[in-house]
């Protein structure tokens, strides 16, 4: 199959490669798959105070198209807020690499990738803010 | 379970001479084909549609139909329809003699959901996916045998557990949505195993 060349650029040259601190707390990830494929993509995101993306890492095992939309996709999420890194979609994904059809589930990948980092980062966040909230009046007894 | 509103379109006898139908394909006696159009792979076989299936009374089936099909009875009779139907039959065996597939065709056939329409999977099954690619590769690019063979231990462990677990669930099909949903889960799970075995 002729594939396009930022496709191939993006298959031999993947940016952002890596892993982040799961554990940290400004440190989103997603994973998501293909049954179909068995495709496994693994997404994260670090943010800053203001909630800006300033690291992405990513880490795909599938096709060189999987690994050619999440590469892209953590060179894209970079400097973005969450609400603008949710704007990016797969069919951008589609057009910016000339995915061809059969391919256009990795670009569904990439996004459902994005949108899983960035929920899991919004629930670690009410995670913690939960525990804060029950851990301040059972602190209460004590200080008096 | 409910097969949906597709009964074999042969007759119990043959129509043309007259001896019973053993299977809905094909004619024992004079070879006639009757089309298979419609025919759910149970029925190609003139098998209950059921997880439990009697495997070799299947191949035995198989063999039957293909040597019905073959060309060589077919000459003077129709070559396309012998055709179409040997691609059916095959298909239907392929599916039909593995477990896991026989699943999920069963899944189908009680009205899904699809691989494609729900990539659900049980939890922890993909991130126990990536963490054995990640492993896989490590262990091949150090080449460790031994830290190999205990993925390869894990993934036939885990596909083995997933088996059991569709086996159970595809035995009560149709059942709830919710448990047609658990079965599609499963069976998911075990399409990632299958293909971390190909890793090795």
């Amino acid at each position: 199959m002729p594939y396009n060349e930022k496709i191939l650029d993006h298959y031999e040259r993947p940016r952002n490669v890596g892993t982040l601190d799961r554990a940290a707390p400004n440190v989103g990830t997603g994973i998501v798959g293909a049954p179909e494929c068995g495709d496994v993509m693994k997404l994260q995101i670090m943010v800053d105070d203001q909630d800006r993306i300033v690291d992405a890492k990513f880490k795909t095992f599938g096709c060189g198209s999987a690994i050619a939309s999440s590469s892209l996709a953590t060179e894209w999420v970079k400097g973005r807020s969450l609400d603008e890194a949710l704007q990016i979609s797969n069919e951008d994904i589609v057009r910016e690499l000339a995915l061809p059809p059969v391919k256009i589930h990795c670009s569904v990948l990439a996004e459902d990738a994005i949108r899983a980092a960035i929920a899991d980062l919004k629930a670690k966040r009410a995670a913690r803010q939960a525990q804060a909230a029950s851990a301040a009046p059972a602190a209460q007894p004590t200080s008096t | 379970m409910s097969t949906g509103p597709t009964p074999p379109t042969s007759p119990a006898k043959c129509s043309a001479c007259d001896r019973p139908m053993n299977t809905p394909l094909v004619c024992d006696g004079c070879h006639r084909l009757y089309p298979a159009d419609g025919l759910n792979h149970f029925e190609l076989f003139g098998l209950a549609p059921t997880f439990d299936l009697d495997v070799a009374l299947l191949r035995q089936r198989y063999l039957h139909v293909s040597r019905g099909t073959h060309p060589d009875h077919q000459a003077s009779g129709d070559p396309q329809t012998a055709l179409h139907l040997s691609a059916q039959i095959n298909e239907a065996f392929r599916v039909l003699n593995d477990p896991q597939l026989r699943a999920d065709y069963l899944l189908e056939l009680s009205g899904g959901p699809s691989a494609a329409a729900d990539k659900a999977v049980p939890p922890e099954v993909l991130s126990a996916t990536l963490r054995l690619r990640e492993e896989i590769a490590d262990a091949k690019a150090a080449g460790d045998a031994a830290a190999l063979e205990r993925c390869r231990a894990e993934v036939e462990h885990r596909a083995a557990q997933a088996l059991e677990q569709a086996a159970v669930d595809a035995r009560r099909l149709p059942g709830t949505a919710a448990d047609r949903a658990r079965l599609r889960a499963t069976l998911n799970a075990l399409k990632y195993y299958q293909r971390l075995r190909a890793e090795f």
